[in-house]
């Protein structure tokens, strides 16, 4: 049909978030910065105003609104400020997790009450591995022994359970695969030093030891009669809260460049009435929009079923391309000030690298597109 | 609610125009470009399928004064469908589609009942032969600069005398009337701007130079002379009560044009991208093994994503602006988003294409190197890219949508 509306209950939505982003995460997102991790009290206030779980079923808990009202609420978190708007999302990326692959007693069990976890989605020196893990897991008197390493795992040491990939037999690809509930009490995991980034700092990530960890033949989420599908739906929603992030992020910046050209005097004008800021200034423009218009169309065909994995990658990219640009111009834009910490601008430019290498980089996403087109 | 998916109606356009493109312009746009000459048995069968004009989206503007009584709902977004698959079989022939062309829609907006009858009247009734209508703003010192047109135009009675030279007008000679833009009196600026239905034997009316150009070179680019001119006064499009209080009429009758073409013209540079993209991935699939693992696999893979990628995200701006277009939404910024996004997405791919498939002189190679000279004007005419980025910087510092 080609329509671009936003109906009444998601504008209703976004108003709040976007009041919340506003007034709690902008507001708080040095102090966070500095203490490398958000408050409790934020994180309940998040849930409180149901926004951890509306694009969930209705039968684990949620509104049921699906990934546009999802892509659209993380924007404007993330137009508050990116890394608090992955660290306040404690249990988010592992209910997607339970979501697509889970056992209904799974979804019962950990959706339902709330219960935080998270994914462990990489391995050192590897891109993005789900289908290729190094990690392993041999059956093990009814049960599973997991042997293996994870690092920039979200939310790490902060939460109560870890979804860790591994592979039985790597020679047999994704058929080898299994996911894996791993509680954080599991003996044999040691969760190491917050990481050091170069963004996002809010936000908590670690690595993960896995030495003979042991988890019962229950804790494998077996619900997808495809691994490799379930996989695949997974990371499709992680990837478009990531690309939402990225482009509330690219849109921060934007906006508070146009806000400073305008003040921001020069050779008697405001900078923004010189030609070479102007233009800088439209093609954030432009590159917002483009980044936008393909993240909801992609959040359409998820919500309609859709195996949209080329289209979500496509989002993530465009996302991650466009807010890089973004950021570095908007530095440019403040001029010295850019590179200042009194001013925000610095941080999101750094934000921007950040969030696009924890979303899986653009090279990895550009070979996932390359072999769908070439497979069409 | 967003809904981005193509409905079964909007999908059966977009095939019917598809097919046309593959069966009826590809196999003659090579010869077309090289000779400049459109053939005649093309140009009746646009008129027979009633493509006539139908790129440029004639007639489907609203009545002045009565919104509601619109053009077919979601015109706009049929428009940059086919527009885009138009292209995609050759620019250069959607703009000799016979019809009012450009001329169009500042007639259909600001004409009188009797000037759009008079204008359109031939279209309707001459099924024979092909005929154009064109629209004459641009002047050898005034391009992007619209507002500091000096073509003249002076009351003399009953009738406008009118003095200057248009250029760069497309189908500006062989085209039955253009709207040619002219001043009462250049101090005054936008508020003396007028625009008159010229029709080709309006004494004074002649033609000058026919351009050779880098692209398009099926499309005729004319150079227009007014020397003493004499039009009636009905040919003054809307009329002298339109005037009567100093206006920017004339101006707005310009540039309301481009709020609603931009779209359709940034399509058509979606068109041609994919074009040039998708014979640039049927090359290399033929050519290349690339399940080798040599570097060069990496390179190209990540092009075509690349490119692919782009022509998405373009299209996409254009039908966000159609639709915006569509419900009645202000939208030039959205309308030059979408035209300065594509022109550039048109230029890079187009360049990409070339430079992954080389040049051996084949089919598929020469229609790339013209897709590649086609799309250059993209980022020109309509509002160059610079020009674009004006207007989207004048749109978001008066005031920031999100
Ligand atoms: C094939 C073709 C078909 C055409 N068809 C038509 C037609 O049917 N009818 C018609 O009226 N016209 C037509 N045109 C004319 C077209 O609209 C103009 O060429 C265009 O508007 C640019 O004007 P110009 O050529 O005078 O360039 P200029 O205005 O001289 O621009 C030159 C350069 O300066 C830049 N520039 C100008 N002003 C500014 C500024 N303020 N800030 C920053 N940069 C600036 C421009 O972006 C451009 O890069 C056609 C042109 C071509 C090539």
């Amino acid at each position: 049909m080609i329509s671009f509306e936003l109906d009444e209950d998601v504008l209703a939505v976004q108003e709040t978030v976007r009041k919340f982003a506003e007034s709690e995460l902008r507001e708080g997102m040095r102090e966070a910065e500095t203490a490398g991790g958000v408050s409790d009290a934020i994180v309940t206030r998040y849930r409180e105003l149901g926004l951890s779980t509306l694009e969930l079923p209705e039968q684990h808990g949620g509104l049921d609104l699906g990934m546009i009202t999802k892509v659209i609420v993380e924007e404007e978190l993330a137009f508050g400020d990116a890394g608090m708007a992955a660290a306040i999302d404690r249990g988010g990326l592992a209910a997607y997790a339970l979501l697509e692959l889970g056992t209904d007693a799974q979804k019962k069990q950990h959706l339902t009450e709330g219960q935080n976890g998270t994914v462990a989605f990489w391995e050192p020196g590897q891109r993005q591995s789900l289908g290729d893990p190094e990690t392993t897991v041999t059956e093990d008197g009814g049960g599973f022994r997991i042997n293996g390493k994870k690092c920039l795992v979200s939310n790490a040491g902060l939460v109560d359970w870890y979804v860790v990939f591994g592979t039985v037999d790597s020679s047999r690809g994704w058929e080898g695969v299994r996911a894996l509930l791993v509680p954080k009490d599991a003996p044999g995991l040691t969760i190491g030093e917050p990481d050091e980034k170069v963004g996002l700092w809010a936000l908590r990530t670690a690595t993960l030891t896995l030495e003979d960890v042991h988890v019962p033949k229950e804790n494998l989420l077996s619900g997808s009669a495809s691994v490799r599908e379930g996989a695949e739906r997974l990371m499709n929603r992680v990837d478009l809260v990531n690309a939402a992030r990225s482009v509330g992020l690219a849109r921060a910046a934007y906006e508070y460049s146009v806000g400073y050209a305008q003040e921001r005097q020069a050779f008697g004008s405001p900078i923004a009435h010189h030609q070479a800021v102007a233009f800088m200034l439209a093609d954030m423009s432009i590159l917002v929009d483009s980044a936008r218009v393909m993240l909801w169309q992609a959040a359409f065909l998820v919500d309609k079923g859709e195996n949209a994995r080329k289209e979500v990658a496509q989002a993530l990219v465009q996302a991650n391309t466009v807010t890089s640009k973004i950021t570095i111009d908007a530095v440019q834009v403040l001029g010295g000030a850019g590179f200042i910490r009194d001013y925000p601008v610095e941080k999101w430019m750094r934000d921007a690298r950040a969030l696009s290498l924890l979303s899986g980089t653009d090279e990895a996403q550009n070979l996932l597109i390359a072999d769908a087109i070439m497979a069409a | 609610m967003i809904d981005l998916e193509l409905t079964d109606a909007q999908q059966n356009v977009r095939s019917m125009l598809n097919w046309f493109a593959k069966t009826e312009m590809r196999p003659i746009a090579l010869e077309a470009d090289r000779t400049g000459v459109v053939p005649l048995p093309f140009l009746k069968k646009t008129m027979d399928l009633g493509l006539a004009g139908g790129a440029m989206g004639d007639m489907q503007a609203p009545e002045e004064g009565k919104p509601e009584k619109k053009g077919p709902k979601g015109a706009n977004r049929i428009a940059v469908i086919g527009s885009e698959e138009l292209a995609w079989g050759d620019a250069a022939l959607i703009l000799t589609f016979p019809g009012p062309g450009l001329g169009g829609p500042p007639v259909t907006y600001t004409g009188t009942p009797e000037q759009k009858e008079r204008a359109f009247k031939v279209f309707r009734e001459d099924r024979e032969n092909p005929h154009w209508g064109a629209y004459a703003l641009t002047e050898p010192g005034a391009g992007s600069d619209v507002a500091n047109i000096s073509t003249t135009c002076r009351k003399d009675g009953d009738h406008y005398i009118l003095n200057g030279r248009k250029c760069y007008i497309t189908n500006g000679a062989r085209a039955d009337w253009n709207v040619v833009f002219a001043t009462l009196d250049k101090t005054q600026g936008r508020a003396a701007h007028r625009a008159f239905l010229v029709f080709k034997d309006a004494p004074g009316f002649s033609v000058g130079k026919i351009e050779d150009k880098l692209g398009l070179r099926a499309s005729e680019t004319a150079e227009l002379v007014l020397e003493d001119c004499r039009v009636h006064k009905n040919d003054l499009l809307g009329g002298e009560e339109r005037y009567t209080s100093a206006s920017k009429e004339g101006f707005r009758t310009a540039m309301k044009t481009f709020d609603n073409t931009r779209p359709l013209v940034a399509a058509m540079a979606v068109g041609i991208a994919r074009a040039a993209y998708e014979i640039c991935r049927d090359w290399v699939k033929e050519n290349y093994d690339l399940k080798r693992p040599i570097p060069r696999y990496h390179l190209i893979a990540e092009k075509l994503a690349n490119m692919e990628r782009e022509i998405h995200a373009a299209r996409l701006l254009c039908w966000k602006a159609a639709w915006m277009g569509d419900l009645d939404i202000p939208n030039s910024r959205e309308a030059s988003v979408s035209k300065s996004y594509s022109a550039e997405v048109g230029q890079r791919v187009t360049t990409q294409a070339i430079e992954i498939m080389g040049y051996e002189g084949t089919y598929h190679h020469r229609m790339v190197e013209k897709l590649f000279r086609d799309v250059k004007v993209f980022d020109i005419f309509e509002g160059t890219g610079q020009i674009q980025r004006i207007v989207i910087s004048r749109r978001i510092l008066q005031g920031l949508t999100r």
